[in-house]
């Protein structure tokens, strides 16, 4: 459009670098931001690792990018034994909810079965920088048949390791999982990271298996359970 | 073969006197149907058949293979210490080494003079009397051959059993 | 002689034996193309030998006559062996155990071999790291008969696979840097491979020793012998055929297991050392089937420092290939003996020990330390170090394998290590920061076998 004589132009404004942009704003990555943060190049500080990294895991629709993650090998069954006190915040594992571990070699079926819940991984290793979070969420092809990922749903900045899926089957058909199976997407997100953080990150840290975990009351629960 | 010792757990006779086994096994019920004949048999009231008393495939081999040893052993015993020990000389065929260590079993429960049972003719005995049963069964077979056979075959047993780790 | 009751017990023991094992191969079990091969072989073994002890029962008892005890006695050894074979067959399926690695395992097995192998596990009671291919166990049992029948009748179309059967040790089970293990046992194969190879070797030890030290093993027989007996000659003649025997089964045990340490050496350079000085603590025990620990040291330290001067100068490397073990000290003079010939040995093997593919020796010296930084720093970051490990480049792609193993053992023993505890907190958790490295380990090592199998099939 011309401009009307004697009127002023009006100053652009400038438009920052990526780069700074990337810094500043928390958003939803594109390809091209994931791809820099999976360069080999990339400084430590904002490097995404995912091992084995298959390019046609890639899903790049309508503008949004997310990367599928498969299913791992190992899963972790909450099962019943003699004394069925299931009481996690008591902090003794004798008491809390026992789990057996399993092993599903690639090619073999786990079944899950209706109402069950279980805990699995991804068959991928994760290695988050500080200022990035991913939401994960189920595949909409294993949504309808029943299966569930109810997760929670966001993966921490600074996580590294397997990704933890508690996975419930509210259908009334048992399921055949297998590992390998390509069960959900991880959508990128910056994030600024918090002051301070620096090298310390979760419990689950380097974990390749699906970990239970101890309860750790914390100093409120401590204080409202003993009342 | 893990990396570190560890202490076996059994014999390494046991494979040589399981198949000892199972040919004086093969030599009892040749002995045992050559004596007694089906009359005989039913008439004493033994409650076994000719099916019983029927060579195996595999006890037939076992025969084989331990006319084989006999003759290992035979050629073992044969060899001079001189032979043994002259860095000149043609080494031992592995076969007959491999005979030794029975061979040392037997030696070391004998009060000397060490003198061995007779493995070349034991070897000789077994070997006729599997190629006899092959082509005729038990019919026509020499009972003295079949008893001197199956004696050495015990006696082997015996030092063998010796030999076995107490437990 | 053993009593009718006695036979009733063993036929009893036998068929409870048969029972068990098919229990344990309809087992529920973390194998995909599961070798139901060994249970069915087990199965025939133990069949073989039930319709013997019946047969021999009938044939003695029909007469009133008692079983000879040695034949009894025969017998209950053969359930015995068996038995010790179904420990090992036993399925474990403890959440414990790092299945994963059976995959990429197998994969470098039929790299190097060049033929399937598929792998199954064990939990070792003794302390023990060990591969044996499941055919190898029935020959030396000399159950080949079994093994061939049941072999054929499973896999009528082909060669079967061989079935590779890994052992560690059971309070160990989750360290996975224990694996450059696998590098020596792979030396067995190679050594049962190029038998005929081997065997001239063997044949130039006795030489020597029977040139350079035959008075000494005169003296040694004569040494040996503790009685007085009328015919003294006997007794020494009985001496010297077992001392014949001693020294050609010495010989053949010790240039196999030095044989596949010096492969070992090869495949995974020093990381080996340093496994095998985590599961062997000392000196260890001489005996007739194991050098003395301090020897086989030696003999590597002396090899890698020949084809790998640079590694060696390493000084991450430089305390494990420079202090000297505690001396595996032995009173026998047959077993100083062997130790003085043996010290010849890598000279007499490096033509042979050229055929085994170095991942050590294919990479370029300059890359090498590169590689290895990279590798490290990944760990450093919470990453795998199979990231860096690219698919193609001179390296063969199984042979990485050994590299992984090499990286995470160099990046244990470096200083980095200790800075990676205190990075991320783990000074008061004892080790914590070692199961993260396996973890870190395990997972490369399964990545890198997919990614070639991605790679060679899109």
């Amino acid at each position: 459009m011309a401009l009307k004589k004697n009127e002023p132009q009006k100053a652009r404004k400038k438009r920052e670098p990526q780069t700074a942009r990337r810094k500043k704003e928390p958003h939803t990555l594109n390809w091209p931001e994931l791809k820099q943060r999976l360069d080999p190049s990339t400084p430590w500080e904002e490097r995404l690792i995912i091992e084995p990294f298959f390019t046609s895991s890639i899903n790049d629709t309508a503008g949004s990018i997310s990367i599928d993650f498969h299913l791992g090998n190992r899963f972790t069954l909450p099962r019943s034994r003699r004394s069925a006190q299931h009481d996690p915040l008591t902090g003794n594992p004798r008491q809390d909810v026992v789990a057996r571990e399993l092993f599903i070699p690639m090619g073999q079926d786990f079944t899950l079965n209706p109402g069950q819940i279980v805990l699995a991984t991804t068959f991928e290793w994760f290695r988050f920088p500080f200022d990035l979070m991913a939401l994960v969420i189920g595949r909409s092809i294993w949504g309808r048949r029943g299966l569930s990922i109810v997760t929670a749903s966001a993966v921490h900045p600074g996580s590294s390791g397997t990704i933890t899926l508690e996975m419930s089957n509210l259908g009334e058909v048992g399921l055949h999982l297998k590992p390998g199976a390509a069960i959900g997407q991880l959508f990128f997100n910056m994030v600024e990271p918090a002051e301070g953080i620096k090298a310390r990150r979760s419990t689950f840290s380097g974990a390749h298996r699906p970990i239970l975990g101890k309860y750790s009351p914390t100093t409120v629960e401590n204080f409202l359970l003993k009342l | 073969m893990s990396i570190t010792p560890s202490e076996p757990v059994t014999d390494s006779h046991a494979p040589m006197a399981w198949t000892t086994s199972i040919a004086t096994l093969a030599l009892e019920k040749l002995r045992l149907g050559i004596s007694i004949d089906q009359d005989e048999q039913n008439r004493l009231g033994l409650d076994i058949s000719d099916d019983d008393l029927e060579i195996s495939g595999s006890e037939l081999d076992a025969i084989g293979a331990v006319a084989i040893e006999f003759e290992s052993l035979s050629d073992a015993s044969e060899i001079s210490l001189n032979d043994l020990f002259e860095n000149d000389t043609e080494p031992v065929r592995s076969a007959i080494r491999d005979s030794f260590p029975t061979l040392i079993a037997i030696k070391r429960e004998m009060v000397p003079p060490l003198n061995l049972p007779d493995f070349k003719q034991a070897s000789v005995n077994l070997s006729s009397i599997k190629k006899h049963y092959e082509i005729a069964g038990r019919r026509g077979l020499n009972p003295k051959i079949v008893e001197e056979a199956q004696k050495v075959c015990l006696e082997l047993l015996d030092h063998l059993d010796k030999q076995r780790p107490s437990t | 002689m053993p009593s009718s009751w006695q036979v009733e017990c063993l036929i009893a023991r036998m068929r409870s034996l048969q029972n068990d094992i098919i229990r344990v191969k309809y087992k529920d079990h973390p194998y995909l193309n599961e070798p139901d091969t060994v249970y069915d072989a087990l199965l025939a073994v133990v069949q073989a030998r039930l319709e013997k002890v019946e047969s021999l029962n009938k044939v003695y008892s029909v007469q009133q006559k008692t079983i000879p005890q040695s034949m009894f006695n025969s017998a209950a050894e053969e359930l015995e062996r068996i038995s010790e074979v179904f420990n090992y067959a036993d399925r474990v399926d403890s959440a414990r155990i790092p299945f994963e690695i059976l995959r990429s395992l197998s994969w470098v097995a039929n790299y190097l071999f060049k033929e399937e192998c598929p792998t199954i596990v064990r939990l070792d009671p003794d302390y023990n790291y060990s591969i044996a291919s499941w055919r190898r166990i029935f020959q030396k049992k000399k159950w080949q008969k079994e093994w061939q029948e049941t072999a054929g009748r499973v896999h009528s179309t082909g060669q079967p696979p061989t079935i590779l059967l890994l052992g560690f040790p059971s309070p160990d089970a989750g360290s996975i840097l224990m694996h450059a293990l696998a590098a020596h046992e792979f030396g067995h194969e190679f050594a049962y491979k190029w038998n005929d190879e081997i065997n001239n070797v063997h044949k130039e030890i006795i030489a020597v020793i029977l040139d350079q030290y035959n008075q000494r093993l005169q003296d040694y027989i004569r040494g040996q012998i503790h009685t007085r007996r009328e015919s003294l000659g006997d007794v020494y003649e009985v001496r010297a055929r077992y001392v014949f025997v001693l020294i050609h089964r010495i010989a053949d045990k010790w240039l196999k297991e030095i044989f596949s340490d010096l492969v070992a050496a090869r495949l995974v350079g020093p990381a080996f050392l340093a496994a095998f000085d985590r599961i062997l603590l000392g000196p260890g025990k001489v005996s007739d089937k194991y050098p003395p620990s301090s020897l086989r040291r030696d003999l590597v330290k002396q090899y890698l420092k020949t084809i790998l001067p640079a590694v060696a100068e390493d000084p991450v490397w430089k305390p494990l290939l420079n202090g000297s073990a505690e001396s595996s000290s032995t009173s026998d003079e047959l077993y100083r003996i062997m130790g003085e010939v043996f010290k010849s040995i890598p000279d007499r093997l490096i033509s042979i020990l050229r055929r085994v593919p170095s991942p050590l020796l294919q990479i370029n010296g300059t890359e090498l330390p590169l590689l290895i930084s990279q590798m490290e720093d990944h760990i450093e970051n919470l990453a795998p170090p199979s990231v860096p490990l690219k698919v193609g480049n001179e390296i063969d792609e199984a042979n990485k394998f050994w590299l992984l193993m090499y990286g995470a053992w160099h990046f244990r023993l470096s200083n980095h290590f200790a800075e990676f505890e205190k990075r991320y907190g783990w000074i008061d958790e004892p080790g914590k920061a070692e199961i993260v490295l396996g973890n870190l380990l395990l997972h490369s090592l399964q990545s890198l076998e997919l990614r070639h199998q991605w790679s060679t099939r899109n």
